[in-house]
């Protein structure tokens, strides 16, 4: 475990099964991560990354045993506890799932606008996160007229908008050069260090072993917690 | 702050302006004629089914038919005679309001569908008439009645409107039930209109509700969405109903005027009844809205 084990479980899976169509893909998941740590979670392609992924930032739920996140037990949170929860995530999709037909403003708003937020309070935050992610002089135009690199990063600030608790990124560098994979990392690592609970979903071996944080493995349809430092 | 940025949130559901929402706006616009037209037909029925149970329970006439003489000539005197004696025997009748004789003029003006007005009435063996208006809530003895005049003249007899107004408001009631299941069903297709528009939006727009619901959007924020874009299509179908309806109803009118029927001319329609006529873009705005937000809100649960 990371040396952050006092600290509370803001995820805490407690012999969790997930999977599809009354087919489990992984079994007897038990895993607590901290708020404020930095975990990758691991695995060949169709191992279940995405699945456990989607199952941690509530839009899939269990299908058996207990998921807590922020100490809430997500089997017994109704429709709206846990889209107040949501609120408090951010996920980066691998193909960004961004509103294509909507500008670059309107996609980063999303999550404000939904919380209610004035708008002109939603304009300053937006204009601030845009100069952050140097798309300021794109915040008119419709997504669909972005480059993949471009999109990537209208997706990474519409998951940190709303200044999560938790990120979740799916294959974040899935689809871009070393380059831009290593600012990417570097953008995960700072929000960390502001206290956001960065988890990482990747099969690129080369950046589990560059930044050295703790991983959850998956393999044989089970999921194992390495802290960092120890190599299996 | 640019306008178009403070305006972006309709861009949240791309549920307008689009052919299913073209497709409302025209469905719902010819739903809210039928529906204003039927309403105007319900409204103005129920005022004149009204008007003659006023009728029923305020009035009877007594007719006198004329007496002959030896020649088979009319005798002017001796009917006018007998018509006294009745006017007085239902003056003194308690529940008897006042006792009305109607002069030639009156009869012509009534005849006049049949016989036009330049007919010298003395010469027709025409039926005199009394108008006898009750005392409200007077419940008369009609065969003590009928007993009484026949023993002053055999040629008196009381038509309390009763049998034929009776048929006529049994008539007016089952138009009225038409009328009424008219406006449910157009009331009802237009629920399930908005309901499969709604759930085809939605299906359409699956990816961005997805995306909404995981950013956070409560069922609640979507149904709003939607509840805003069929209050849209919903006042401006009404309007649009209305504007269609309205010169139907005024020509109907007019036609049912021109017949100069009695019958008919209680069909009109009220100030109160223009109101509820006028208010009708107001009902379309909330049903479209709260059937959207209702149906959105059960879809939600199972979609997503």
């Amino acid at each position: 475990m990371t040396e952050a084990t006092e600290l509370p479980a803001i995820i805490d899976l407690q012999n969790v099964a997930v999977g599809y169509d009354g087919v489990d893909i992984l079994n007897n998941v038990q895993i607590a991560l901290q708020s404020g740590s930095f975990t990758f979670i691991t695995g060949r392609s169709g191992a279940g990354k995405t699945t456990l992924l989607s199952m941690l930032y509530l839009v899939k739920k269990p299908s058996k045993g207990i998921l807590k996140v922020f100490g809430q037990n997500v089997n017994f949170s109704n429709r709206d506890t846990l889209a107040e929860m949501r609120q408090r995530i951010g996920v980066v999709f691998q193909d960004f799932r961004l509103l294509e037909n909507m500008s670059v403003y309107d996609n980063i708003a999303l999550p404000l606008r939904v919380r209610g937020m004035p708008e002109k309070e939603i304009y300053r935050r937006v204009v601030e996160l845009l100069q952050w992610v140097e798309l300021h002089k794109s915040i008119y135009k419709q997504c669909s007229t972005l480059s993949g690199g471009e999109k990537q990063r209208v997706a990474i600030a519409r998951a940190v908008i709303n200044r999560p608790d938790i990120l979740f990124a799916d294959e974040p560098t899935g689809s871009v050069d070393s380059e831009i994979a290593n600012k990417l990392m570097r953008l995960f690592v700072e929000l960390n260090k502001v206290g956001t609970t960065v988890i990482i979903a990747t099969h690129n071996e080369q950046l589990t072993s560059t930044y050295n944080y703790q991983r959850i493995d998956l393999h044989n349809g089970t999921a194992k917690l390495y802290p960092a430092l120890q190599r299996i | 702050m640019r306008r178009d940025l403070l305006i972006g949130q309709k861009h949240e559901v791309p549920a307008e302006d689009n052919d299913t929402s073209i497709f409302m706006y025209v469905l719902t616009s010819i739903y809210m004629y039928l529906f204003v037209v039927v309403l105007a037909i319900f409204m103005a029925i129920n005022s004149m089914a009204g008007n003659w149970e006023k009728d029923i329970t305020g009035s009877i006439t007594v007719q006198v038919s004329p007496i002959e003489d030896a020649n088979k000539h009319i005798d002017v005197a001796k009917t006018k005679e007998q018509l006294n004696k009745v006017e007085q025997f239902m003056e003194q009748i308690s529940g008897v309001e006042e006792v009305q004789v109607l002069d030639d003029a009156a009869i012509q003006k009534l005849m006049s569908p049949w016989i036009g007005s330049k007919v010298d009435m003395s010469t027709l063996p025409i039926p005199q008439l009394l108008d006898v208006r009750l005392k409200p809530d007077a419940e008369l003895n009609y065969d003590e009645i009928t007993r009484g005049m026949k023993q002053l003249t055999p040629n008196a007899s009381i038509d309390n409107h009763r049998l034929w107004l009776n048929r006529l408001i049994k008539f007016a009631t089952s138009l009225k039930t038409i009328a009424l299941a008219i406006l449910l069903m157009v009331v009802a297709i237009c629920a399930f209109s908005i309901y499969y528009s709604a759930r085809t939006s939605l299906n359409i727009n699956i990816e961005t509700i997805k995306i909404l619901h995981i950013v956070g959007a409560k069922d609640k924020f979507v149904a709003k969405l939607y509840a805003k874009n069929y209050a849209k299509i919903g006042l401006f179908s009404g309007i649009i109903g209305l504007l269609a309806a309205v010169p139907c109803i005024m020509l109907v009118g007019k036609y049912g005027i021109s017949t100069g029927s009695g019958l008919l001319s209680g069909a009109s329609l009220s100030s109160a009844a223009w109101s509820v006529i006028m208010l009708t873009p107001l009902f379309s705005l909330c049903y479209a809205m709260f059937t959207s937000y209702w149906t959105v809100r059960k879809s939600l649960e199972k979609m997503v």
